[in-house]
């Protein structure tokens, strides 16, 4: 189960409202390399785990990409909270408006909504940490090009703590891997799944 | 009690608030590394000591100000789990 701790990971303290900055930003909520497919994808695949160090590294990060969510919606609404119905319509923001107001929903920049095939779980060890790799490097990826379209200083804050947390992880799950290909048997030379043998 | 902004929330409040993220965000760390260096003596006994200070700050906040997790609760009779600001509402000039 989980505990909520009644504070965020990374203080968010924006004042100036900007509709451009929460448009791209809220990728990161529900778009396709943003925090709650990072959260599902590893809170999924732990179940077929068979490393328990490995299945505890994916509980510990998909923990951390929930309160990595939390730090996105919180961005999200400091910066639309006080928009008015001129800069919604000057900066872009009318297609979200109608159907959202300022509520946070998860969705890409484009609008697309939240979709269960931003992520995998395979079911093969190896398999699943080579794309949790590749999907730290997006999520990296990602938030490089939001601080290309962003300015304010207080927005850019967390989300370089946000990239950094991307380098992090990438990082441990390349280990990860390691301590699997360590426990792999010796005869299985091609890395054939190690957590299924089914006939 | 002097008010730190339109939060309600004391700066020095405010203070330990952030003391506590900061102490936690090394355990956060400390606790991934030791996921995958789980024979690391050095980061055992860092991960020990930081958490025993983050306790420390966590029982004074409570004291204070009511519990920041769902398992503790303040020491006075109300019930004040909800109250304001949710962490997701901080905000520049004292917060």
């Amino acid at each position: 189960m989980w505990e909520y701790e009644k504070r965020l990971q990374y203080p968010v303290k924006i004042s100036r409202p900007d509709a451009r900055a929460a448009k791209v930003i809220l990728s990161q909520y529900g778009g396709p390399d943003g925090e709650l497919g990072a959260s599902l994808r590893y809170l999924s695949q732990r179940f077929a785990m068979p490393d328990a160090r490995v299945a505890g590294l994916l509980t510990d990060i998909g923990t951390e990409e929930l309160a990595h969510l939390e730090i996105i919606g919180a961005i999200v609404r400091q910066l639309t909270r006080n928009l008015t119905i001129e800069q919604i319509k000057q900066q872009g923001f009318d297609p979200y408006f109608v159907d959202h107001t300022v509520g946070v929903y998860p969705a890409s920049a484009a609008g697309v909504p939240f979709n269960a095939s931003y992520l995998q779980s395979k079911g093969d060890p190896i398999t699943d940490m080579f794309e949790n790799m590749a999907a730290e490097q997006k999520a990296r990826t990602t938030y490089d090009n939001i601080l290309k379209l962003v300015d304010d200083p207080d927005v850019i804050d967390p989300i370089r703590f946000l990239r950094e947390r991307e380098i992090v992880h990438f990082q441990r799950f390349g280990e990860g891997l390691g301590l699997l290909r360590e426990n792999l048997n010796c005869k299985n030379y091609y890395q054939y799944n190690p957590a299924y043998r089914g006939r | 009690m002097l008010m730190g902004c339109s939060c309600g929330n004391t700066r020095e409040q405010n203070a330990l608030y952030e003391e506590i993220g900061m102490i936690s965000f090394v355990a956060d760390e400390l606790r991934l590394y030791l996921d995958t260096h789980p024979d690391c003596r050095e980061a055992h006994s860092m991960m020990c000591e930081y958490l025993a200070q983050r306790s420390a700050l966590m029982n004074e906040y409570r004291e204070k100000y009511g519990s920041l997790e769902g398992y503790e609760i303040g020491h006075g009779s109300e019930w004040t789990w909800n109250d304001p600001p949710m962490p997701w509402e901080m905000r520049e000039g004292g917060c």
